[in-house]
């Protein structure tokens, strides 16, 4: 068998593929909105591990990325195709909104109130206490920086 | 090193080159020289002689892997492959990213045939129809579908009066003609307008109707703009991307009943019983689009054996 293939050649492979699996799986999680310790828990490693998966720095095994495809109820040569540039940029939305992304789905006082809303009907009481306190906190800090 | 040369049965019979097997990938996703006494002995064959690869790949989900040079060859069987295999697979094709790819798929009942693939991704993205394709004969995907006549459009129906828009413009799509056929019968529009795009045969959303039926508010924001393939239901993407991908090759429309139990964030499967008028159109710049509209079942028969 021939081995034309230097090692550097096959890290760099090795990464950019790392890179297209961890971009792939944050897309098809913030599709299907799930939380990285959810996913982490089923898979079964910890949550730096996953995390890890996510930006590229390690790639699962071949036995944890089948697990994963599982879990995300997609085939698992998903992982292996790239992701079209639409929806490489719309995994980073999925995963950390940016302000201008923000504004732009929520455009109207209406709109923030009821996506407000929504949120907060999710929340378990504990954390909806904690919301309510973060959002009094905001609104007199706004308020002392008016006077 | 060793090699084994694996001859099927029903290629040697055809008097074809037969394929030299070097490594073998399990359903845990390690990569065996095909004659390892160790993997023989897993598989209790220490005493069988010649070739057990072909037997691996074709009953127990392995894949059999080679490469020369920037070629490569990979033969598995689209009906027992285990995704572990696959995966590892993939992994075993970024090492090197062979130039060519020389595809074999042998089936459970001792046929095989080869296919040339000018890239790595194409053969994966081959390897991923091929399993669909068998899931969907075997009945194992939750969508199911029935071919129509179009003469058995249903009358005073939307799906009608977009034929005849259709018609009327010659396929050509433009808002005005096609928004009062869309809307009629009180409807607010099910239908969504694609775009074939060049890479990888995808199509993008660039119009969806307000009546569409989707129950998750988030997804149905990002429909426009997203891939057909990239709906949160990826296998129900894929099932019916294959249905627009056939329209927009025959240039021919298609009606269909369906019943699909669809996937959505947050609220889990929901069941969709539908009949679907697909069209191939074309953009006022000469792009090319399918036009698919939705609307309430039109066949009771199709409702009854569905159910």
């Amino acid at each position: 068998m021939v081995n034309d293939h230097s090692p550097s050649q096959k890290k760099t492979n090795a990464d950019e593929l790392a890179t297209q699996v961890g971009n792939r799986l944050q897309y098809r999680r913030g599709q299907l909105r799930l939380n990285k310790s959810a996913i982490a828990l089923r898979l079964g490693v910890p949550l730096l591990v996953y995390e890890a998966f996510e930006k590229g720095e390690h790639s699962p095994s071949a036995i944890q990325l089948a697990r994963l495809a599982e879990l995300l109820e997609v085939p698992v040569l998903y992982f292996f195709e790239k992701l079209p540039l639409a929806e490489a940029k719309r995994a980073d939305d999925c995963g950390c909104p940016t302000e201008e992304s923000i504004v732009y789905t929520v455009a109207t006082a209406q709109d923030r109130l009821a996506a407000i809303a929504a949120v907060f009907q999710r929340l378990p009481f504990r954390e909806q206490q904690c919301l309510l306190s973060i959002a009094d906190a905001l609104a007199r800090g706004v308020k002392a920086g008016k006077q | 090193m060793f090699v084994v040369h694996c001859r099927c049965a029903c290629s040697w019979r055809q008097g074809r080159q037969a394929m030299t097997i070097k490594k073998v990938i399990d359903d845990n996703g390690n990569i065996w020289s095909a004659d390892s006494r160790e993997l023989r002995s897993i598989f209790h064959l220490a005493d069988v002689d010649g070739d057990i690869g072909c037997a691996l790949v074709r009953n127990v989900g392995f894949i059999a892997v080679a490469r020369r040079g920037t070629s490569a060859s990979i033969q598995f069987n689209p009906r027992t492959v285990a995704p572990t295999a696959l995966a590892a697979l993939g992994y075993w094709l970024a090492q090197g990213g062979p130039d060519r790819i020389c595809l074999s798929v042998l089936d459970t009942v001792h046929r095989q045939s080869h296919e040339m693939h000018p890239t790595p991704q194409g053969a994966l993205r081959r390897m991923q129809g091929l399993i669909d394709k068998d899931r969907q004969r075997r009945g194992e995907l939750p969508f199911r579908q029935q071919h129509a006549e179009l003469r058995d459009l249903p009358s005073a129906s939307v799906l009608s009066a977009v034929f005849e828009c259709w018609r009327a413009t010659a396929g050509v799509f433009c808002d005005d003609a096609y928004k009062g056929p869309l809307h009629q019968f009180g409807g607010k529009g099910r239908y969504l307008l694609v775009h074939a795009r060049h890479d990888a045969g995808r199509f993008e959303i660039i119009k969806a109707g307000e009546g569409l039926l989707i129950p998750d508010k988030i997804s149905r924001a990002r429909l426009v703009g997203s891939t057909l393939e990239d709906i949160p239901d990826y296998a129900y993407g894929r099932w019916v991307t294959h249905d627009y991908r056939q329209v927009l090759e025959e240039q021919w429309p298609r009606f269909d009943h369906v019943r699909a139990a669809i996937l959505w964030p947050g609220t889990g499967r929901v069941v969709r019983r539908y009949s679907r008028l697909l069209l191939p159109c074309q953009s006022q710049s000469g792009e090319r689009l399918v036009l698919g509209v939705s609307d309430k079942l039109a066949s009771s028969n199709f409702e009854l054996e569905a159910a």
